[in-house]
């Protein structure tokens, strides 16, 4: 056996891939070669290095896959399958005009109000979208988004003109309570001046002449 | 239902078994694919690339069997694609100089405190990053995918005795690198 056809063999009895024949030959050529029990020993020192890197979780995405490619599929696609992903959007739409917590997980999306804390709102979709069913998703995103816009302006429209008629009252009454206020001083003012005139008559009436 | 059962059922019309499948293959091949290209952010998009091929390919797919070589086939295809299509990644030799430029001095010279501080993931990824592509894609699939060496051997469509001297060679030149940095397993695994 040449020392690179050793190697090889080495490498496939570390990874137990051996027939039991040959791997028993090894095991007895092991038994006897202190080069090749070094060699094996280091090479698990090296695959233990290695296997400290660990898997990881790999975040979500959405897969978009070619509409033509999926035309060989002779079903439609499960009702659910849409609803289930109209659901997400339409709590991702809600985003835009609420101050929502979202998280996403392994296809699972929680939705945190912050009016509920404690009562987070979770939907679960596919991760599959075809281009095509993309794009319309996107037009219904799109219309939806419309329809609330319009939906707030409205609903602002109605609260500034609530907004003003209250407001015109409210200059209403404070014009009348500041007439009823000028009437009052005028009737104070017509009542002092006709008493001073009284008080000047009789004064006038009782004092003594200058002229006697 | 198994991964060929699914396939199966995809190639009948059921095209809701897609992503059955796709949940059972993110995990291998993100994994995959960042033990390849080494960041997290391409390795996201090269699986979204892989998936996107395999749904227009599944189809044609003739032996389910085997989907197991022939999702990371496609998986190393976008990854190798994306690869031409960006400034290719230096590879280096495995000498001194070299280790040390590729994972930095002070790996060298405080090897503990550094593995210490810096995340496995990030040495092992830099380790990995230096070997040629070659041989660094049957590591991959050996030693953190689990393939066979005649599965490794199928889906890179070499001989099997290539896989294995390939095998030998990255061992070689990681024991290397790794005794160089004294990189052990204690270290790393007081570091996880």
């Amino acid at each position: 056996m040449t020392p690179d056809e050793r190697n090889a063999q080495l490498i496939t009895y570390i990874y137990g891939e051996l027939d039991e024949h040959e791997r028993q030959e090894m095991e007895a050529f092991l038994a006897t070669n202190g080069e090749a029990r070094r060699s094996l020993e280091e090479l698990r020192r090296t695959l233990a290095v290695l296997g400290a890197w660990e898997d990881e979780t790999p975040p979500f995405g959405l897969t978009f896959v070619p509409e033509d490619a999926a035309a060989g599929a002779r079903r439609p696609v499960a009702w659910w399958w849409a609803s289930g992903l109209g659901v997400a959007i339409a709590a991702v739409l809600v985003l835009a005009f609420l101050r929502i917590d979202v998280t996403m997980s392994g296809g699972t999306m929680t939705v945190r109000m912050n009016w509920a804390e404690d009562t987070p709102v979770t939907a679960s979709f596919d991760s599959v979208l075809t281009e095509n069913r993309f794009v319309r998703y996107q037009e219904a995103y799109l219309e939806l988004t419309q329809d609330l816009i319009e939906a707030s302006e409205l609903r602002q429209r109605a609260a500034m003109i609530e907004f003003a008629r209250v407001l015109e009252a409210r200059r209403e009454e404070d014009l009348r309570q500041i007439g009823q206020g000028v009437r009052n001083v005028g009737q104070i003012a017509e009542r002092s001046y006709l008493q001073s005139g009284v008080l000047l008559t009789r004064w006038a009436q009782t004092r003594p002449s200058r002229r006697k | 239902m198994t991964e060929a059962d699914l396939i199966n059922a995809f190639k009948r019309g059921d095209r809701g078994a897609f992503n059955d499948l796709v949940r059972l293959w993110h995990p291998r091949i993100y994994n995959f694919v960042l033990r390849y290209a080494g960041d997290r952010d391409e390795a996201a998009d090269l699986a979204q690339q892989t998936f996107i091929r395999a749904y227009s390919a599944l189809s044609k797919l003739e032996n389910p069997e085997k989907s197991s070589t022939w999702i990371y086939q496609i998986a190393l295809n976008a990854s190798r694609d994306a690869g031409r299509t960006r400034q290719r990644r230096p590879t280096v030799d495995v000498d001194d100089e070299n280790i040390a430029a590729a994972l930095g001095d002070d790996v060298l010279s405080r090897p503990d405190a550094v593995a210490h501080e810096r995340d496995v993931r990030d040495l092992l990824n830099r380790a990995l990053q230096t070997l040629p592509e070659e041989q660094r894609v049957v590591v991959i699939m050996k030693e953190y995918e689990g393939l066979k060496l005649r599965e490794i051997a199928d889906a890179l469509d070499v001989s099997i005795n290539t896989v294995k001297s390939r095998l030998y060679r990255v061992f070689e030149s990681l024991k290397h690198l790794f005794e160089l940095c004294c990189i052990t397993e204690e270290m790393l695994r007081y570091d996880a």
